[in-house]
């Protein structure tokens, strides 16, 4: 045992020295494997944060995401009261809870401001095992209609609000103009990001509402939930448990929830959602980058291993086995992929950061990612592992020198060896290279594509904000606040700069939905629903709004200042709208027919709206995505003709659309408008300012996220391949200079060299691109969930992408091929 | 002048100097010298002396310093690399002392590579001129193996053919019975005699007095300079002294 340790340190010691010898060999081969390993020390832990780990939850295997299924959506709201039925009826879950965002205004401490706040049920902590580091979680009583108002707040809040009080539970504060009791403060560890809920400073009983529409079992609040599975349950089991329940909502509320249905789904898939897949495919692709690494680290060994055949032979000839050179090379190259993968953590480290601050938001659990010990086991692992297969086959080819040959001074015949082997390993990068190019071909192809997507809006110098009114405001008549509502219209006209403005409330383009069911004119509610009301996106706005978005008119008029609280209720439609229910009409003045809740009858009533004018389709659910959703018809209400129960909305909170008159920083634009707002009221809150075209951008992101990782890992491959050809061409060249300098003697002009070299990394990069190509066509299908307005074979992009690299190879061929061109047959033939 | 036109090779007065830093290193030193069409010429002296370098200068692969040289009449001294390839490829034929075949290609392609390097040859031509040269040397049935399989006289002989078939003036050979043990040296001595026979120019370097004297007549030199036998003698003499 002791021999074996003191012949495997002399075995190091040796390859340390022959490292410093050759540290151009060192450097270049450190510097590839440590990009090699490096992106697949970033990717895996993107996928080891994202994926892999178990979410930070005691029961998170069991933990599930709950929504009302629609013919629109997949992921529907639920109704309080049908939430409240699957609570009590159902057999599989230990516990479910709700939740859903409300308005965190802040008044009342110092400076007002906007915090994130979620309602959720009393147990909606307790499932996900999060224990307030101070105080309590919600009671039942306190998450009940009209339970006094409680709040829980987040460790970060307790600190900067209350300079972390330990006496703060007990203690009041007003949220959206409402005095709230602080029961308890929820640990800063806890992070959950799923459609419909942020990690919040401010939770609030989910129960405690109010309103009566919140009641309605066709009313749905974007609200979902989550659920804690029984210990054995399945998510079969709970699917045919849920189908039961709602079998028997069917009976009871035959018109409202005749078809209603639950959708089930991990936790963990809601919160990863489509990044498996994109994970998945660049997972595959820093493989393929690493592979390539070992590639051109092997051929350079190999190279190499030419130069040292004397010193093996000598060494063999001296009692050393075949298996002991092996270990003494495989020794150099685990250290050499060691001393890469140090690098590439390193590299890792400062790519993950770089790549997540590059596209932000866009990776689910992206707190969960960095580089512990899993990463780190990772990379040791994978530096072992990259060193034994790059090592290995130049071992092998060493050991089996045949000594006597090489012990001689030189054969009779110049080296014959085509290196073959090097060809081969070229040709495999060649490949490689391709098919990650082609991948990162097909997504820049997309990213134009969508790039060309007229949005149906003209996103520039326009942006968005929310504006909370004086809390006071709530308990406000409607005409109070109508008047309200045109004092801040007219203070924000007068702020220099501004072109259009628009108060606006329900749907933004890419950032949120709103749906409105309605019925056409003449059409009767079924009595025994199966079928769900024909529903349509809606947005709430002035007249100013078709200017500010600069939405094209096509028939009719736009919403004007006369389409008021006493005028005849209007209505504006959209292309797609027009198209779905007016095919082959005009729709002006035709009349739909919306339900509305009345707060004096307790119930929903009929409103006619009469359509007044047709407008272009706007997109609503992201570049990517808006032209594959059911839903597409939209509509226009004036925002001065909403109900009483809108109203009291209204005074809650809603957006304000602006159009600068010219081009300036979203900030730079909104603060002096927020000082105006704030200048006339105080208590009012300004905040959440974006730019539609950094929204436009984000529909977008997880797109250019894929484009980013595989552009750069393809840009690599394909600088990697080039290395690789270029060293393998200069060994060739460097191995034979005697044949050329024969060629020469026998009178081949310089081209006639130059043409031979070229040929020959031409013959490699073309098996290579071919292989390649065969390879992107069998593997690109993978990727087709990723892509927009373009095929996994687009042959445009495999052509451009195989000249392109045909073109860096050919290049990279020419240096060598210029060298060989230059050699000089005397100098050459008494090379020896 | 009369001379110059009936003479293949005429040199008039040539040095080679090679600078290495700032050391000269004169490896030739104003050397005449006339090859008449169908001559053999050896060219002898000890290790050093020039003759290689004087070879090389005649073959085209090298230039002088200093002199004139005429091949076939013609001024060659301060040709381009691209004409001086060309002449190579039609005027001279190389045999080197290690071969120099090329271990990638058949016998069949090594002997036909000078003739690739020609323009609008037909490959009909190519054929004809391989096999005539194959057969030439007794090589014709070896025409798909490489190197490798091949001792060193068949090698050589292979080296042979190659210079053959691109049919030209002279034969320049390069110490041809060096990598040779003395059977062999002396088939490829007596394959260059029957060629010299048939009317081939050869010119040969050898240090080997004994393959010296298959040539017509034999060029002493001695520190970059042609010298008479006799001198060459005396000199090595006083060398050895």
């Amino acid at each position: 045992m002791r021999g074996v340790l003191n012949s495997l340190l002399q075995d190091l010691h040796y390859a340390l020295r022959q490292f410093r010898k050759s540290h151009g060999f060192t450097i270049v081969a450190v510097l590839t494997l440590a990009l090699g390993i490096g992106a697949n020390t970033a990717i895996f832990s993107v996928v080891n944060g994202v994926l892999l780990n178990p979410l930070p939850f005691p029961h998170a295997n069991r933990i599930v995401s709950m929504f009302e299924a629609t013919p629109d959506f997949f992921k529907g709201s639920i109704s309080y009261p049908n939430f409240l039925d699957w609570q009590r009826d159902n057999r599989s879950f230990e516990a479910m809870a709700a939740y859903r965002s409300t308005d965190g205004s802040i008044t009342g401490v110092a400076q007002p401001e906007n915090v994130r706040a979620q309602r959720v049920s009393a147990n909606f902590f307790p499932i996900l095992g999060v224990n307030p580091i101070l105080g309590r979680n919600f009671t039942s009583e306190e998450d009940r209609r009209g339970a006094g108002p409680t709040a829980l707040i987040s460790e970060g809040l307790w600190k900067r609000k209350f300079g972390s009080d330990p006496n703060v539970i007990g203690k009041r504060l007003i949220v959206a103009g409402q005095a709230r009791t602080i029961i308890g403060v929820i640990p800063a560890s806890f992070r959950l990001h799923v459609f419909n809920f942020r990690t919040a400073d401010v939770y609030e009983a989910v129960g405690e509402e109010t309103d009566p529409a919140f009641y309605l079992r066709d009313s749905h609040w974007n609200m979902d939930a989550i659920g804690l599975l029984k210990p054995g349950i399945t998510l079969a089991q709970a699917c045919d448990d849920m189908k039961r329940v709602n079998a028997g909502l069917a009976n009871a509320y035959p018109s409202v929830d005749g078809n209603v249905k639950t959708n089930i789904i991990p936790l963990k898939d809601n919160i990863v959602g489509d990044m498996r897949s994109v994970l998945l495919v660049l997972l595959g692709a820093v493989g393929f980058v690493l592979l390539i690494a070992c590639v051109n680290v092997a051929n350079l060994l190999l190279a190499r291993s030419t130069a040292r055949q004397r010193e093996f032979s000598i060494r063999a000839a001296l009692g050393a086995g075949q298996m002991r050179i092996v270990r003494q090379l495989l020794t150099e190259s685990v250290l050499l992929s060691a001393l890469g993968g140090t690098l590439g953590l390193i590299l890792a480290k400062w790519g993950t950061t770089a790549a997540l601050v590059a596209v932000p938001e866009t990776v689910p659990r992206a707190e969960e990612i960095g580089i512990h010990l899993s990463a780190l086991l990772f990379t040791v692992f994978v530096s072992v592992l990259t060193g034994i297969v790059f090592g290995l086959l130049p071992a092998i080819k060493m050991s089996r020198t045949d000594i006597s040959e090489r012990l001689k001074d030189g054969g009779r015949a110049i080296s014959g060896s085509r290196s073959s082997i090097q060809s081969v390993l070229v040709m495999g990068e060649m490949a490689m290279a391709l098919v990650l190019l082609v991948g990162a071909g097909l997504m820049c192809r997309t990213l134009v594509q969508l790039w060309k997507i007229d949005p149906g809006f003209d996103p520039h110098n326009v942006s968005f904000f929310e504006v909370t009114p004086p809390p006071s405001l709530v308990n406000q008549p409607p005409d109070a606040i109508l008047a309200a509502l045109r004092q801040i219209s007219a203070t924000l006209h007068s702020v220099p700069g501004v072109e259009a403005l628009s108060l606006h409330d329900g749907a933004v383009p890419m950032d949120h939905d709103n749906e409105k069911g309605f019925l056409l004119e003449g059409q009767e509610p079924p009595k025994q629903r199966t079928e769900y009301f024909p529903q349509t996106v809606e947005y709430t706005v002035e007249p100013e709004y078709l200017k500010t978005m600069r939405i094209p008119l096509l028939r009719g008029r736009f919403l004007s200042d006369e389409d008021n609280e006493s005028s005849a209720r209007v209505v504006v439609i959209d292309a797609s709208f027009a198209q779905q229910y007016f095919a082959g009409q005009d729709p002006i003045g035709k009349r739909i027919r919306i339900f509305e809740f009345d707060s004096d009858s307790n119930q929903r009533i009929s409103v006619p709206l009469v359509i007044v004018g047709v407008v272009g389709h706007v997109n609503q659910w992201g570049l990517a995505e808006d032209a594959s959703r059911p839903l597409q018809a939209q509509m226009y209400r004036p925002i001065l003709q909403r109900g009483a129960v809108d109203m009291k909305r209204l005074a809650r909170g809603f957006n304000v659309f602006v159009r600068s008159k010219t081009p300036l920083a979203p900030e730079a634009f909104f603060e002096p408008i927020r000082q105006k707002l704030l200048a006339s009221n105080r208590d009012m809150v300004v905040y959440d300012n974006e730019s539609e075209e950094e929204v436009v951008a984000q529909s977008i992101a997880s797109q250019r996220f894929s484009l980013i990782l595989l552009g750069t890992f393809a840009g690599l491959a394909l600088l990697l391949a080039g290395i690789g050809i270029y060293g393998v061409l200069a060994y060739l060249v460097g191995q034979r200079t005697r044949d050329i300098g024969v060629r020469m003697a026998l009178g081949a002009q310089r081209l006639d060299v130059l043409r031979m070299v070229l040929r020959e990394g031409a013959r490699m990069t073309l098996a290579g691109a071919v292989i390649g190509l065969a390879v992107a066509l069998a593997l690109t299908r993978l990727m087709a969930s990723m892509l927009f307005g373009v095929r996994p074979t687009d042959p445009i992009t495999f052509a451009t992408v195989a000249a392109l690299l045909c073109a860096i190879a050919l290049f990279a061929c020419y240096i060598p091929a210029r060298r060989a061109s230059k050699v000089d047959p005397m100098v050459a033939l008494r090379y020896e | 002048m009369t001379e110059t036109n009936q003479a293949l090779i005429q040199i008039t007065d040539m040095t080679k100097v090679f600078y290495t830093d700032e050391i000269e290193t004169h490896a030739l030193s104003g050397v005449h010298l006339s090859v008449n069409k169908g001559e053999y010429v050896a060219m002898s002296g000890p290790s050093g002396c020039g003759k290689s370098t004087l070879l090389s200068i005649i073959g085209l692969l090298d230039t002088p310093t200093a002199g004139r040289y005429f091949l076939n009449s013609k001024p060659v001294e301060n040709l381009d690399f691209a004409e001086r390839a060309r002449i190579r490829n039609q005027e001279i034929g190389f045999i080197f002392q290690s071969f120099n075949l090329i271990g990638d290609l058949t016998v069949y392609e090594n002997v036909e590579l000078p003739l690739t390097y020609r323009q609008r040859m037909p490959s009909v031509e190519h054929k004809k001129r391989v096999m005539e040269a194959l057969e030439r040397v007794g090589m014709a049935h070896r025409l798909k193996h490489y190197p490798s399989q091949l001792s060193g006289g068949q090698q050589q002989r292979v080296a042979v053919a190659r210079a053959l078939a691109g049919h030209p003036s002279i034969l320049l050979a390069d110490e041809p019975t060096g990598n040779l043990d003395s059977r062999n040296g002396e088939a490829v001595m007596e394959l260059l005699a029957n060629l010299h026979k048939d009317g081939a120019t050869i010119c040969m370097v050898t240090h080997d007095p004994r393959f010296a004297k298959h040539a017509q007549r034999e060029i002493h030199l001695f520190d970059g300079k042609v010298v008479a036998e006799e001198e060459l003698k005396k000199l090595l003499q006083e060398t050895s002294a």
